[in-house]
């Protein structure tokens, strides 16, 4: 998490001193990403960019409290799952009814059932403990360290590499049973 | 277990391009500025309400009974205050007055000119019309 351009803080200071157009750039640089780590978890184009308004929307009104004291990559990397976990819990019950309604595995083509596997993934990351669902997201759709997710969570190393043990373990029986 | 993290990881593969920054951060603006707007008009609302609390207040505290001489007829209890005039030889019997006998006395006391005249003159005229015709 150190791989941070001086960039960012120097746009955040200009935009707490007032420069709107600072955070603009700030919004231009990081949106490929906020909008990747999204669209991995939805898989959805407009729903990946919807949550990504909420992450900017956050992001400018807690921006002007920003002190610095972390790096701007693990604040951005918090909001995202924050947003990604309000985003999983409320569609939790959706999922489960999707997933009652699927038809036949035989009269799908390869795509939709890639995407039938997708959902029934999230589905199953969503029935995780809050700490492992986390750390599974962070995992699986950035594929950051175990490091940079004890940074992000606050949890420690060990403690993020058992909960993500944990997850996988429990994701493989729910995944097999379904 | 290595295969099976593969196999999640390959899930959520997606590979999309993301959207345009410019007509993003427009929408974004637009969504701020409806924001803003949506906490200026609580707050106006807010001190609206706390304007009409303190002006209920103000005129609730200023209630107190007024002296008797400013009530309002529709406020006063008893019907003999109503029908109270200045002419106290009238107040102490009206109810038991007639209807008419009250009217001559309105005739008589008030400044209904007209209406005596017309007695008055009606008098007169037969007066004169007997004085006439006796000639």
């Amino acid at each position: 998490m150190t791989n941070d351009m001086p960039e960012d803080n120097d746009l955040i200071r200009e935009f707490q001193s007032g420069d709107e157009k600072s955070f603009d750039k700030l919004v231009e640089k990081h949106l490929q990403n906020v909008f990747g780590f999204f669209l991995k978890i939805t898989g959805d184009k407009m729903t990946a960019e919807d949550l990504a308004q909420d992450v900017f929307m956050k992001l400018y009104k807690n921006l002007r409290n920003f002190r610095h004291e972390s790096s701007f990559s693990t604040y951005l990397f918090r909001i995202n799952t924050n947003t990604a976990n309000s985003w999983i819990t409320r569609n939790k019950w959706k999922n489960i009814l999707h997933l009652e309604q699927a038809p036949e595995r035989g009269e799908l083509d390869r795509s939709v059932d890639k995407e039938w596997e997708r959902k029934e993934l999230w589905d199953g990351i969503s029935r995780l403990p809050k700490k492992q669902r986390t750390v599974v997201m962070l995992r699986i759709s950035n594929s950051l360290s175990y490091k940079e997710i004890s940074e992000i969570t606050g949890i420690s190393e060990g403690s993020a590499k058992v909960n993500y043990h944990h997850a996988i373990k429990r994701l493989k029986e729910i995944l097999d049973n379904d | 277990m290595i295969d099976f993290e593969n196999r999640i990881i390959g899930m959520t593969h997606a590979e999309s391009s993301g959207p345009d920054s410019a007509p993003f951060i427009a929408k974004l603006r637009g969504r701020q500025e409806k924001e803003m707007m949506r906490k200026k008009r609580v707050r106006s609302g807010f001190s609206a309400f706390a304007f009409i609390f303190l002006v209920g207040m103000l005129t609730t505290s200023q209630f107190v009974e007024l002296p008797k001489q400013d009530y309002y007829w529709s406020e006063v209890d008893s019907n003999r205050e109503y029908f109270d005039t200045d002419f106290p030889i009238f107040d102490q019997g009206y109810d038991t007055l007639h209807v008419e006998e009250f009217t001559l006395f309105m005739i008589e006391e008030t400044g209904i000119w007209d209406t005596e005249d017309l007695f008055y003159f009606n008098e007169l005229y037969e007066n004169t019309n007997e004085y006439e015709v006796s000639l």
